[in-house]
């Protein structure tokens, strides 16, 4: 039915999938971390500890995507962690602990992308992860896969930065706009067009190096 | 020529578009050429970018839990804000050593020669004491203390000095009564 095929929409249609490893706390219920950041608040280092392991991984997946450098992005995640330790005290749960967390994660993104502009440094492009290869697949479609990787690496760097974390958190995070929104401080609206300016630009990059290939 | 739905492709994709607004979108759609056309292409991307997704970064390193918690350890205590909490959180092990040594220099003085000798100089170094003078910059403060003690106690001792203070001391007896 084309109108199946064309038109996916809705709540239902599978959003990009989220990694699945441990520490990926992304549906868990947000009181429990809630609970935990009011304990943190009164110095309480295992409640951290929990925090830390529950979430570390998307922290640091986020923001090795976001400086598109493995080790940035986990000198980026200790920055977080201890910020995080830090504002235990004014932390106020009016939001989901997640969104929250990417809040201050996107803060010391943006702060560290600036800072390495101001230096004159390139923000790292290199393909940060590869397409895992597929034994059926053809080694010539496995390099395929690997370049194409390697040109959404390149498109990511060099989006705008709010485009950039609009669309890593909403792609590779699995957030919702709503959730985009609170973590860069902004509209539903605006992130709307966040997002869409980024993937147009990524699928015109993708467009163009499939028809110089 | 403008549709009026050109901005709406990626969010109507994302299930983020109203429900009004996604249904004229899926009836617009067909008919047109070019939001068809930018659809296909926003659907390829998604499944690109979805493959990446999940392919794996790198493992954060192990040495980061430790980092992190040994950090905060520092911190802990009173984790809140002011002027206390920035500087501990910029405060180095390293910086000990010159403070330390500048303290001795102050010790020094307070009980140096000059002044009256104290009891207390005989008494043993406090632990904290003693580990401070393991520390390079200390032994090296306390080397140049002791040179310029020598010196000092050694300028008494020469005969031109002991000369003049002979010399002094006959004078002032002369003039005296």
């Amino acid at each position: 039915m084309a109108r199946r095929t064309l038109a996916p929409s809705g709540r239902n249609f599978p959003r990009a999938p989220v990694l699945n490893v441990p520490g990926n706390a992304m549906n868990a219920p947000p009181d429990e971390d809630c609970a935990r950041m009011a304990r943190v608040a009164r110095g309480d280092t295992r409640a951290f500890a929990e925090l830390f392991d529950r979430h570390q991984a998307s922290v640091v997946r986020f923001a090795t995507r976001f400086v598109g450098d493995a080790a940035r992005g986990e000198e980026l995640a200790q920055d977080i962690f201890v910020s995080l330790f830090r504002a235990a005290p004014r932390y106020q749960p009016t939001a989901r602990f997640k969104t929250w967390l990417y809040r201050v994660a996107t803060h010391h993104c943006l702060n560290a992308r600036r800072g390495l502009a101001a230096r004159a440094s390139s923000v790292g492009s290199e393909p940060l992860a590869h397409v895992p290869a597929d034994p059926s697949h053809s080694p010539h479609a496995v390099a395929e896969g690997r370049e194409l990787a390697g040109v959404l690496s390149a498109g990511l760097a060099a989006l705008p930065e709010r485009e950039r974390a609009a669309f890593t958190l909403s792609r590779f995070e699995g957030l919702s706009y709503r959730e985009v929104a609170e973590a860069l401080e902004t509209s539903e609206s605006a992130v709307k067009s966040l997002v869409h300016r980024a993937t147009v630009a990524l699928a015109g990059r993708v467009e163009t190096h499939g028809r110089a290939a | 020529m403008s549709c009026g739905f050109e901005e709406d492709g990626v969010a109507y994709l994302d299930g983020e578009l109203p429900r009004e607004r996604a249904e004229a979108l899926a009836a617009h759609l067909p008919g047109c050429v070019l939001c068809t056309a930018q659809h296909a292409g926003l659907v390829r991307l998604r499944e690109q970018v979805a493959a990446l997704a999940s392919a794996p970064l790198p493992l954060p390193s192990p040495g980061l839990r430790a980092r992190v918690l040994a950090e905060v350890a520092g911190a802990n205590g009173s984790p809140g804000t002011g002027l206390w909490a920035w500087l501990r959180g910029r405060l180095q092990p390293w910086m000990l050593a010159p403070a330390l040594a500048g303290l001795a220099a102050l010790a020094w003085l307070a009980w140096s020669p000059a002044s009256p000798p104290s009891p207390s100089l005989d008494a043993p170094l406090p632990a904290w004491a003693a580990e401070a003078t393991e520390e390079p910059a200390v032994l090296e403060a306390a080397l140049v203390m002791d040179e310029l003690d020598e010196l000092r106690l050694g300028a008494l001792e020469t005969p031109e000095d002991l000369e003049v203070i002979s010399a002094l001391d006959e004078l002032e007896q002369e003039g005296r009564p």
